[in-house]
């Protein structure tokens, strides 16, 4: 091991302070040591710090345009367990559509700078990275792609366009100069979002994470702030995790209700508890017929009334109650048989059926009875003709089935359409919206 | 390689690195200490290399570049990988190199540096004053490299980037207020 050849001085960084070549006011640069350029306070013009005549960079950015950033400069928080001071503001804007948004410039000597951006009031935490996200679609070299790749998630591209520096205050790594502008695209991914940046001389690669607004207030202790607006393009969608929860809920539930039916109908009893013929006169009517006394066994069970009449271009009626022979409860019932067909412009059609069905559900066990009533019409004919009365019990029906599945479906279909509607809103303000009906 | 103390050479100017000599670390498990420093400068701003020894392994030297927060240590290769001088004023960001079974490497940026100022031990060739074309790149993984086009010979330092907590610094420079 080689010798440490003298011990390690325990040097005392200092501010430096200089007066401004501009207006002569006086100006603080807090870290000389990592900062290249400063931002006179009075007059905004930005200062080369490492120039011995201070030579001036910059000086586009006019008193009337002054942005207030959120975050005072100098103010310190601790974000993701590492502390950070703020020492330079930014404001940009697309150069197109003039939409602006601020960046915090955040330092530490030991981890060095990071960014906080504030985009509709929605904060986000900017690593830059070095490794570079990849793309099957091109070599990811100054043109922008719709899909990257990066640590095992897949990013959308969101935004492509011009940034402008709009105004800037603090001090900076780099030597901020007049007019400077990238090419800028976005890929998101939320709660994450990749920004590539690049001019003719340099191209970088960004991480950004999604902040909630409380976790800035709470880091750098801001009381008033003003909320986000709209969705961001990496804000996490609050129903994304209802929705991925809610949708394997809804399959679990509705395999166990596929599974729960069909054992339900394969042991259901399904006999036929009472078949009768009756005569009837075609265009007659019958009054008070009574049907022999049948057993419905079960304590609760469904009941599937049947009647048949051989109608043929006529109808038939039935009306009636079934009675319990033991406590009189009575479950009354009509129905009509009609069945209808011919010849019309060379088509021939057909409507209705000879047959009917009623399913009474949860009928208690018991000795039963039907009293109806009967009238046709219709009929071509004269003389009799038969109908057929069926008492069917404990019947598998796709019924309860049904209406299950169809409450089942209710959460999940909202849940699904508010997760939609997030992601809709989400992407309206981009160019490469997925979703057709936000084109603007 | 040809050590020579180097060091007292001028004095620093004041900056915020929190890394000195004696400083030790751990690149991918491997422990070393800081023996010496250049700092180098460039149109826009400047960046510290420092001389790394360590203790065990293939490699006893090697280079810890750390420039904005970013730490990376990398080892002299074989020039051979390089694109000869005659190209170098053609490399433009980028620009795809093939760094034998490394991979393939991407230019971030071409910097014309000069050694402003050096402490500590340092290999002969790491002058004062010494001026070189820069050439960055970076590769698949956290990969990075660096060729430096001087007067005299192309060197090539090959490596990657760790993060400062996995470097598990000690004897690091006490930062005042931090």
């Amino acid at each position: 091991m080689a010798e440490t050849p003298e011990q390690p001085q325990k040097r005392k960084y200092t501010a430096k302070n200089f007066d401004c070549t501009r207006c002569g006011a006086p100006i603080t640069v807090k870290y000389p040591g990592a900062s290249l350029s400063v931002s006179c306070p009075n007059c905004k013009v930005v200062i080369d710090i490492t120039d011995q005549n201070y030579r001036i960079l910059a000086k586009y950015f006019d008193k009337t345009k002054e942005y207030d950033p959120i975050i005072p400069l100098g103010t310190r928080g601790k974000l993701f367990d590492k502390e950070w001071e703020v020492i330079g503001f930014v404001v940009r804007r697309d150069k197109l559509s003039g939409f602006a948004w601020e960046e915090y410039l955040l330092f530490n000597p030991y981890y060095g700078y990071r960014w906080l951006t504030r985009n509709n009031g929605h904060w986000s935490f900017v690593t830059m990275i070095k490794d570079k996200p990849y793309s099957s679609q091109a070599a990811l070299s100054r043109v922008f792609v719709n899909r990257v790749d990066f640590q095992d998630n897949n990013y959308k591209l969101f935004y492509s366009g011009h940034a402008v520096v709009a105004y800037v205050f603090g001090e900076f790594y780099w030597k901020v100069k007049t007019d400077s502008e990238v090419w800028m695209s976005d890929y998101v991914c939320p709660p994450y979002m990749l920004s590539n940046e690049w001019d003719n001389r340099e191209l970088v690669w960004s991480k950004s994470e999604y902040l909630d607004i409380d976790t800035v207030k709470d880091a750098f202790k801001i009381k008033g702030m003003a909320g986000p607006q709209g969705v961001a393009p990496n804000q996490p969608s609050p129903y994304l995790k209802t929705w991925s929860v809610m949708r394997w809920l809804w399959i679990f539930f509705i395999v166990l209700l596929i599974g729960l039916s069909t054992a339900l109908n394969t042991k259901a009893m399904n006999y036929t508890a009472l078949r009768q013929m009756y005569n009837f006169t075609m265009n007659g009517k019958t009054n008070d017929t009574t049907t022999p006394v049948f057993e419905l066994l079960k304590d609760k069970a469904n009941v599937e009334l049947t009647f048949r009449a051989d109608v043929d271009n006529s109808w038939f009626y039935i009306s009636g109650e079934m009675v319990n022979d033991e406590t009189g409860d009575t479950y009354y019932f009509e129905r009509t048989c009609e069945y209808y067909h011919g010849v019309d412009g060379g088509e021939s059609w057909s409507e209705g059926s000879n047959t009917q069905n009623i399913l009474l559900s949860g009928v208690p066990g018991g000795k039963y009875y039907i009293n109806f009533d009967t009238e046709s019409g219709d009929f071509h004919a004269l003389g009799d003709r038969n109908f057929t009365l069926q008492v069917r019990r404990d019947v598998p029906t796709p019924a309860n089935f049904m209406w299950s599945f169809f409450w089942l479906c209710i959460l999940p279909v909202i849940s699904w359409l508010n997760m939609r509607h997030f992601e809709v809103s989400r992407w309206s303000e981009s160019d490469y919206s997925p979703y057709v009906s936000s084109s603007s | 390689m040809d050590l020579e103390a180097v060091g007292k050479m001028a004095e620093l100017q004041d900056d915020l690195t929190p890394i000195q000599i004696g400083t030790t670390g751990k690149f991918k498990g491997k422990a070393f200490e800081v023996i010496g420093r250049m700092k180098v400068s460039y149109d826009d701003g400047f960046w510290n290399e420092w001389y790394l020894y360590f203790a065990e392994g293939k490699h006893k030297e090697g280079w810890l570049a750390e420039a904005q927060g970013f730490y990376a240590v990398c080892f002299d290769i074989p020039e051979s990988v390089a694109p000869p001088r005659n190209e170098a004023s053609a490399l433009k960001p980028g620009r795809v190199v093939q760094f034998q079974d490394r991979g393939l490497f991407e230019i971030e940026n071409i910097l014309e540096v000069k050694c402003l100022v050096s402490e500590g031990e340092l290999p002969v060739n790491a002058m004062k004053g010494r001026e070189s074309l820069s050439v960055d790149l970076t590769g698949p993984d956290t990969q990075m490299a660096t060729i430096e086009y001087a007067k005299d010979e192309i060197r090539v330092f090959a490596g990657s980037y760790q993060d400062f907590d996995d470097f598990k610094f000690h004897n690091l420079r006490e930062i005042e207020g931090w």
